[in-house]
């Protein structure tokens, strides 16, 4: 980890003592800075907290005229501190740098790490237990800071500091005061960022798992992708075989053999790259879709389950279909999620009316409609407005994520996916996806 | 047989057809392909194949339904069964239908060639007894109505002086009637004669031997 390097300053240590007025006008518009910084906490989004903590530190450090103010993260298996936020009036590349502070500041990292602060008028003032910390200070660091650790979870993983680089200042209680809340709020909000992140991270898992659940519910179907180009393989081998044995063997033949070996080998390892890419546990990658290849290429891996479950599958694509920005793994999840519902749908009607169609076609000039029509039964009006919760279900073996998950999938690529159901008459999802631009 | 066994391999994928077709004639087999039943059917082909290879699931007409269609419209032919979709209860049910097999894929040559060959034998045995009977039918046609009685009643076992009593004329006519029955069918003897009338159907299978009188239950 790259170590800080502090530049040093060759200033004389000069104590300055603030006039009381001076002071106490100081503490009143910080007041009014803090209570700011509040309600701005309140409202911010949680994918803007980073953006407005580094903000706020600068007008701290403007407000109370130091020189520097950073967020420091304890990593507590070497105890390294890296900063992760911060702001200095000498533009200096800060974020992301690391320092030992076992080395360097062992008393601080003591005392952050107990949830206490230090509040450090000049570096002399530091007791002789911090004598280390008091190098560290002389050679690298401030004249003057206060250093508050801040709690995610009860825990303190971080200390804020705003120090004075040139200058020794006094720090009265109000000021230090209210520099504990800015630690306060600065927490909550750094609480409320790792929630969200592990929301996202739990979402991201249970897509994944039902994926895998969905490909399961499929696997006749993928068998039989693959056995098909084995069997037609294996078949030619055995006719070259025969042919080969023969007292003149028909050369023309066997090459054709070999030919449609080649292809059909090519065939299943398609098959399986294809497939292998559903099953993997991927990252979003978010790419141009050509929606009507995307549909050609769902209605072959889902074709085996519709011949076995005597299903009808049609294929509608109304040309031109502009290109969607989205993660092709996962639209062809919401996709075949829809899809095997629809077939559920259809196995309780007589098998010669089991009809199924997927279609797509522009929605106005900036956006793709995708419908899965089934010409089942349809939803009873009072179950259709709880279709798309989670854990619901009529089905007695069903977990009820299939649609939660397919509607969270659309909405995280801005689009929507509504039923309509006529009972009687069959149930039309709807996927509608923004085109890019 | 100096005529190569025919057999006609359906299936709706292009790729397994060619190469099952192509494996089986270089195993010296004549094989035809269609791509789904109904074409099959309609085609005048399917009279000379002596058996038939058909791939279990398939879009529009499926196996089983297969299987019923072709019973009645040529009830000699033998199927065997192969199948990529690996489904257990619809291969049960093509066993009980009467398949002479059922095959997974990747199907081994030497075993479908020899399930082949088995359905084809069947086939033909089939094809035989079913031109016997026929032959065996155009005879029965020849028979006048009280012959017809006769030969009913003496091949049930009864003599002929029971026969007479039965039908209320006298045994010398009997005899007579007998006589044309033997002549027209073609027998060589009684049990010929028997055999003829159980593969015709018209051998009755229950008689009160106790009253002459007593009615016929067949």
């Amino acid at each position: 980890m790259p170590r800080i390097t502090l530049s040093r300053r060759d200033v004389p240590r000069r104590k300055s003592v603030r006039p009381a007025r001076a002071l106490l006008a100081e503490t009143r518009q910080f007041e009014e800075l803090v209570i700011e910084l509040a309600g701005a906490f309140v409202r911010v989004t949680s994918d803007k907290i980073d953006e407005e903590i580094n903000l706020w530190l600068k007008r701290i450090v403007l407000a109370l005229e130091l020189d520097r103010s950073t967020i420091a993260e304890f990593n507590p298996a070497d105890g390294w501190a890296t900063f992760s936020h911060g702001w200095a009036r000498e533009p200096e590349q800060i974020i992301g740098k690391s320092l030992d502070a076992n080395t360097l500041l062992p008393w601080v990292k003591r005392k952050m790490l107990a949830g206490e602060m230090v509040v450090m008028p000049s570096v002399d003032a530091l007791p002789e237990e911090a004598a280390v910390d008091r190098e560290s200070m002389r050679r690298h660091g401030p004249k003057s800071n206060v250093m508050i650790p801040i709690r995610v979870g009860g825990v303190v993983v971080a200390g804020v500091g705003f120090g004075a680089l040139y200058r020794e200042r006094s720090w009265p209680p109000q000021i230090v005061r209210r520099l504990q809340m800015v630690a306060e709020i600065f927490g909550f909000a750094l609480e409320r960022k790792r929630a969200i992140l592990e929301v996202l991270q739990l979402r991201n898992e249970l897509t994944y798992i039902s994926r895998v659940n969905t490909m399961g519910e499929l696997a006749a179907s993928l068998a039989h992708e693959i056995n098909q180009p084995l069997a037609a393989i294996r078949s030619n081998a055995e006719a070259i075989q025969s042919m080969l044995e023969a007292e003149v063997p028909d050369l023309d033949e066997v090459k054709a053999a070999v030919a449609d070996i080649v292809s059909d080998d090519a065939r299943a390892g398609d098959t399986i790259h294809r497939l292998r890419a559903l099953f993997r546990r991927e990252e979003l990658t978010h790419s141009e879709l050509d929606l009507g290849e995307l549909l050609r290429e769902v209605g072959r891996i889902i074709n085996s389950d519709a011949v076995i479950r005597k299903v009808s599958l049609n294929l509608d694509l109304r040309q031109p279909l502009r290109t969607v920005l989205a993660d092709r793994i996962q639209i062809q999840q919401a996709i075949i999620n829809l899809l095997l519902n629809a077939f559920d749908a259809v196995s309780e009607v007589q098998e010669n009316s089991r009809q199924v169609t997927l279609s797509a076609l522009a929605g106005g000039s900036s956006c793709i409609r995708v419908l899965v029509r089934d010409s089942g039964k349809g939803i009873a009006p009072d179950a259709l407005p709880r279709i798309f919760d989670a854990f619901f279900t009529t089905k007695p073996s069903g977990l009820g994520m299939g649609l939660a998950i397919s509607r969270s999938i659309v909405e995280a690529h801005g689009g929507r996916l509504s039923v309509s159901s006529n009972p009687g008459r069959g149930t039309t999802f709807e996927i509608i996806l923004p085109c890019s631009v | 047989m100096s005529q190569r066994t025919a057999v006609a391999i359906i299936d709706d994928e292009e790729s397994v057809r060619k190469s099952l077709v192509r494996m089986l004639e270089a195993k010296g087999l004549q094989a035809l392909a269609f791509p789904s039943a109904q074409e099959f059917l309609g085609s005048p082909q399917s009279e000379i194949v002596s058996c038939v290879v058909s791939d279990l699931r398939m879009p529009g007409l499926d196996g089983l339904d297969f299987q019923h269609r072709l019973r009645a419209k040529l009830p000699h032919l033998s199927m065997v069964f192969i199948t990529g979709h690996g489904d257990i209860s619809a291969s049960v049910a093509a066993m009980k239908a009467g398949a002479v097999d059922f095959l997974e894929k990747p199907v081994k040559g030497a075993a479908l060639v020899d399930a082949i060959l088995r359905a084809s034998e069947r086939s033909l045995n089939l094809r035989a007894t079913n031109a016997e009977i026929d032959a065996l039918k155009v005879r029965y046609e020849t028979l006048t109505a009280r012959e017809r009685e006769v030969f009913s009643l003496v091949t049930a076992g009864l003599l002929n002086k029971q026969v007479a009593a039965e039908l209320g004329v006298a045994e010398k006519t009997i005899k007579q009637h007998r006589g044309h029955v033997v002549d027209k069918m073609g027998a060589q003897s009684l049990a010929d004669l028997v055999l003829m009338a159980e593969r015709l159907g018209v051998r009755p299978t229950g008689v009160d031997f106790a009253s002459a009188r007593g009615k016929l239950t067949s």
